[in-house]
Formats: C-alpha cells, structure tokens, sequence
C-alpha cells in the first residue's frame, strides 16, 4: 500500500511541479530581467526621466556586431541613470513580422522613447508612424531604408551609417587604394545571402565598382564552414585569381582564408578586406590576410541612440541625426591598437 | 504510415467494405483529458504573465497584440494539426508561405486581388499535392518527402528573387484592409477574424464530417481504416494539399499587412506551426488532436512573446519557455488521460446511455 501510495503520490506531483517550474522560471525571467538594468533602474528612480526606452533590433543576439551595439546602449542607459529594454525578434532572419509584431507591444506599452533598427522599405511604417501620432519619441538606429521616405518610415533621426553607404564608401576607398580598372575582378564572399544587411552593403559596393566594368563574382557562402571554404577552393582554382576579395562579413573571412591556406596561398597573394571590427576579422588582420575592414562604430550606435532619445526627453530637444562611420580600420592602426587590446573585452563585446 | 495511391484510388474504391458512416463526434470529445491539460497549461502561463506584466497583458490591446502575433502561426498551424492528426508531417510549410507572400505580390499588381489570391492558393496546393503524391505513392515518410521540398522550395525562391524583399510602399491598396485593418477597438486585425473562421470551418470539418472521422482513422490506425474502406492515400494527399493553401494563406495574410516579405520569412515557422499543434494536444504520431488545441496552442506562442514584453523581460526567453512548456504540456497531457475517462462517464451517465 505504501508503495502504491508513493508511486500516485509522485505521478499526482508531475504535473503540479512542471506548471510551478514554468510559473517560478517566468517569475524569474521577469526579475532577472529587472536585475540585468538593475543598475540603471536604482538610479532611474533619481533620474529626471521616467518610463522605459527601448532599442529594438531586427538581428539575433548571436550576432557580435549586435553585441557591440547593445553594450554601448547599456553603458549610455547606466551613465544617464535610465531605464532600458533591448529586444531582438525571435529568429535570426526573415524578421519582420517579428520585429514588427514586437514594435507593437512595445509602442503599446507607452515607453519613453523607441530606437528601432528599419531595415525593410515600409513592413515598420504603420507602427512608427502609430509612435509619432502617440507622441513617443521614436528615431531608427544601424539600418534605414536606402533613400527613406520619411513619409513612409517618419522617424524622427537616424543614428548609424546605413549598410548601402558603408558599402558605397568602401568601393570608393578600393578603387583609389587598389587602382581597380575594367579588367579587374572582385570576388565577394556573401556568408548572408538572405540577409538584408549584407545585400546593402554588396549593392553598395558594386554601385561603385560595375561602371568602371570591374568583374564582380559572388560566391554564397551561407553554409557551415568546411562546405563554404570548399565552395571558395573550387571557385579559385577553376577561375583566375581575383584582384580583391571582399568578404561581407567575419563569417566570409575564415572560409576565404580556410580555402586559401589549403591551396597554399600567402595572404599578399589574395588581398581581401571586409566589413565589421571584430576579434575574427582582427585576427586575419594580424596575420596579413585582411587588409582593410569597415567599422561602423557598433558601440556608438547603440550609445548615441539612447543619448539621442534621451536628450529628446529630459530636454526637449529634437533627435538629431548622427554618422557613426565608416572608419576604415587597416592593419598599421591594428597594430597600434593591439598594445592596448582586451581579448576578454574582444569576445565580449565583439570590438 | 503512408499508403499507396493505387490502395488509394483503385483496390480500396472497389473494396467491399461499407465506408464509415458520417457520424458526429459527441461534444464530450472535445472535453478530453488532453484538453484539460492544454487549458490549464495555457491559463497557467496566462496568469504568470498578467502577474508579472502587472495586468497590463489582459488589456484588450495587449490581447489583442498577441492574437494579432498569433495569426501568423495559427493558419499554418491549423493545417499542420489537421495533418498530424491524419500521421504525416510537413516540413515544407514555412517554405509555402514565402511563396504566397511572393506569388501574391507578384501577381496581384497584374490580376487583380482576388485572382490573384485564387492562383496563389492553387501553386501551393500544386506543391501540397506534390508533397502528397511523393509521400503515398514511393511510400517515402512525409518527414523526408517535405524536408527535400523545404530546401527545393528554398532554393527555387532565391533564384527567381536574387534573395531581395519583395515590397510595396505606402500607401498599400485599401483592399488589403479585409485581413489587416483593426476590427473596431477590440485590437486585433480582421486577420484574427479570417483564422478563427477558418479554424471553425477546420473543426467542422474535422469534427464533423466522414471526411473528419477518416482523417482520425487515417492517423489513427490507417491498417484498420482501409479495412473499413477508408481511402488513407486520398485523404492524406487531401491533407497536403489543404495545409500547403492555409501556408500559403498565412503568407498572403502578412503580405497584406505589412506590405513586404523577406525570401526568408518561412524559417522556423514549421517547427513553431508543430510546436502549437502538439501543445494544443495533437498527438505526434496521428489519430489525435484537435483544431482547437491547434489554436491554444498558436495563441500561446503569441501570448508569451507579448507577455514577455511587457513584463519587462528580454525575448530571448521566449525559446526556452517554449520549450519547457512544450514539454509540461505533452507530459500533462499524458498525465490527465484519466480525467477524459471521468468526464465521458459523466455525461454517459446524465444522458442515460
């Protein structure tokens, strides 16, 4: 009897336990979550702005160029003594309805201010133009719509350098670096087919590059590592060697470098440059592999987005634009920096 | 668990066996142990949230946010249960929903709105009938049949599109206003009101016809079924196809709504869309389910994602609550079979039979 009282006991207990596991760990998320600004809440309450801002981004956590942006929206959230929410959609692509559909929480509860990375020409246009009509201040950060109507996308300022002029400017720094003239070949190691930023920043850069009747391969590379390398092997071996690689992204790098060592390459024989100043891309410039990058300054548009809304609020300024970039980051100025450089600092924060 | 199509459409026509009567299922079906599980599962989670949201989760624009986050999922959602319940899987959904967003931006500017919608639906029944034949005719198991479709489908949309957006710029066409204006100051959009119709109809179907009670026996024991004359292969292929349009419905819905789709809207949203049905109570491998667990269930992936919100958590939750939800449900479900014993004896009882 006892035995079959223990064995109902503990079945009748199972389903009790998983609600109160679910119950505790929402209770949990929701204090942990308070905690993680718990910083910047304590001195909200001293804080000359109340309510919450929020930056809302249309990647995924795993990404360290969002890692940086959003380290700098916490220090300005922490320095400014205000309350910040970071949210990011569910997915790590095809996002919009997602980031959309979080928008609208978000407006719905009346926040202090919005920063909202847009990369979509109009699928965030009703909801901005909902924030405006509600008086909630809302700017877009990192990514706009090439050309934006304000019409459609009304934000009030836009702080970052969008992808397209990222990648127009690095075509223009190529073309007066590398000399390039029709005949010349680039090969564009695209490890984000899909996604929208790297499409900016390849428009961007052929804009510049096709009329001078520059060749321009691009290879997808949105694969695990051994099948993308493989696929830059086959494509160097069965095509003369390009002029320049541009690589879209630090992902596009190692495939490129892995395909190279294994064809016994030296980096002066494949110069390539690419976007973004993380630890990877440091590393292949360290090593001679790459000779250029595109900073866009991550950590500022996180940083400046916040001030920018913040000012809005506690001073009544209207948000301002701002150019956080690009920086070009060679290996001369990798070099200076490296005497100073953090490498946990670097995994953390993807600078 | 598939069947042939010849068993289909020639030895079981002229098979001798009478076949099932239409016979309603009684109402205490859908009082299930499993449907109490499910309903407690979901209240539970909804009282955690209006809890740590501060109420502010039950307003009627917050609920009506999380119907609204819902749909997208809830049309996939109900195909997908009604596919599962018939013991197939389809992988491809996701898939078939970039292409209805794609196909209906494409075509509508040229044919107007409601061809344009009635062709759409007809490409991706084309490839749910696709995925059906496959699947019942080589006997090749659906999981394997739509993961193949998922990456031809893929990669089919990334060539025609070059991998950009399809988009309209504001203003978009006043008609788009049936699936996605707001609905009086209840907010949520007409296209909650067009999901529930449908789900309604999907029940009614499923719950309510021969075609119904061969899909559970489809799912079910489909051995069984073909012995009382129940074509498996047909309705399974019926299935597809059915599943293949609501994707391709959903796609057309948030096309509607936010006037763009991205070449990779569809990803992870088969694995959502199966997520729902098994927390509403679909069993994985057939005969059991219910259209409307499908909807608690789709309902519970856009109510977490609000609540979340305004709890003030980040939604980086929202994955690991899915999953433990995922796993409390089924494991209630199991758990409280005993309960739908109860309750049918009961109504047995007062109904004198």
């Amino acid at each position: 009897m006892r035995a079959t009282w223990k064995r109902k006991g503990i079945r009748g207990l199972l389903m009790p336990a998983v609600l109160a596991m679910t119950a505790l760990g929402l209770a949990a998320c929701s204090s942990s979550s308070s905690s993680s600004s718990k910083t910047s809440s304590a001195s909200a309450t001293a804080s000359a702005v109340k309510g919450t801002f929020y930056e809302l981004y249309q990647s995924c956590p795993s990404n360290p160029f969002w890692g940086a942006v959003n380290n700098g929206a916490r220090a300005a959230a922490a320095q400014l003594g205000v309350s910040l929410k970071i949210e990011d959609p569910l997915r790590c692509s095809g996002e919009e309805a997602q980031e959309n559909s979080l928008l609208t929480t978000i407006i719905n509860s009346h926040p202090a201010g919005i920063a909202v990375s847009v990369p979509y020409a109009s699928a965030l246009s009703a909801n901005i133009q909902r924030a405006r009509s509600l008086h909630i201040p809302i700017i877009a950060y990192n990514s706009i719509p090439p050309n934006n109507n304000y019409s459609v996308n009304p934000v009030e300022a836009y702080v970052g350098q969008p992808n397209y002029t990222a990648g127009v400017d690095l075509g223009k720094q190529l073309v007066s670096q590398y000399h390039l003239t029709s005949g010349d070949t680039i090969m564009v190691a695209d490890q984000c087919y899909t996604n929208t930023t790297c499409n900016a920043r390849y428009q961007g850069v052929e804009s510049v590059v096709d009329p001078l009747g520059v060749k321009v391969s691009v290879l997808n590379l949105d694969y695990s590592v051994p099948t993308s390398a493989g696929i830059v092997k086959s494509f160097l071996q069965t095509h003369s060697r390009p002029t320049l690689v541009v690589a879209l992204g630090s992902a596009g790098e190692e495939e490129v470098v892995d395909a190279a060592q294994a064809l016994g390459l030296k980096p002066s024989q494949l110069p390539m440059v690419g976007f973004d100043d993380d630890a990877v891309t440091n590393t292949y410039m360290i090593d001679g592999w790459v000779k250029l990058t595109v900073d866009q300054q991550p950590f500022l548009q996180g940083y400046d987005a916040l001030v920018d809304l913040y000012d809005a609020v506690r001073y009544q300024a209207y948000p301002i634009n701002m150019d956080t970039g690009p920086v070009f980051v060679t290996h001369t100025a990798n070099d200076i920096a490296k005497g100073w450089f953090n490498p946990s600092v670097v995994s953390n924060t993807g600078i | 668990m598939s069947a042939d199509l010849a068993n289909a459409t020639t030895a079981q026509d002229s098979a001798s066996p009478p076949p099932l009567p239409s016979v309603p299922r009684p109402l205490t079906s859908y009082v299930s142990g499993r449907m109490i599980a499910v309903i407690g599962v979901l209240v539970a989670v909804l009282a955690v949230l209006t809890g740590t949201s501060g109420g502010k989760l039950l307003s009627a624009t917050n609920l009506g946010g999380a119907l609204d986050a819902s749909s997208e999922v809830g049309f996939i959602a109900i195909g997908v249960t009604m596919l599962m319940i018939g013991g197939e899987f389809d992988l491809s959904v996701g898939q078939v929903f970039v292409v209805g967003g794609l196909a209906f931006a494409g075509l509508d500017k040229h044919i107007g709105f409601l061809p344009a919608i009635i062709v759409t639906l007809l490409l991706a029944g084309a490839i749910g009938l696709i995925n059906g034949i496959i699947t019942v005719v080589f006997g090749i198991p659906s999981f394997i049949t739509t993961l193949g479709t998922y990456y031809a489908i893929a990669g089919f949309i990334l060539l025609i599109t070059g991998a950009s957006p399809v988009s309209y710029l504001p203003p978009l066409p006043h008609v788009f206003s049936v699936f996605s204006a707001h609905v009086g100051g209840l907010g949520f959009r007409w296209e909650v009101v067009w999901w529930i119709g449908l789900a309604a109809v999907a029940a009614w179907i499923l719950h309510r016809t021969s075609f119904g009670n061969h899909v559970f026996a489809a799912g079910g024991s489909p051995e069984a079924a073909r012995g009382t004359g129940v074509r498996v292969g047909l309705t399974k292929i019926v299935l597809f196809v059915a599943c293949s349009a609501l994707s391709a419905f959903s796609g057309i819905v948030l096309f509607c709504h936010l006037g763009s789709m991205e070449v990779t809207a569809g990803s992870g949203l088969q694995l959502q869309a199966i997520a729902a049905a098994v927390i509403g109570g679909t069993a994985l491998f057939g005969g059991v389910g219910t259209i409307f667990g499908g909807v608690l269930g789709s309902f519970f992936l856009g109510v977490l994602t609000v609540g979340l919100v305004l709890s003030g958590a980040s939604t980086q939750y929202y994955e690991l609550f899915v999953g433990i939800v995922l796993i409390g449900a089924v494991i209630a479900q199991v758990k409280t079979v005993g309960a739908s014993r109860f309750v049918h004896a009961l109504f047995r009882r007062n109904s004198g039979r």
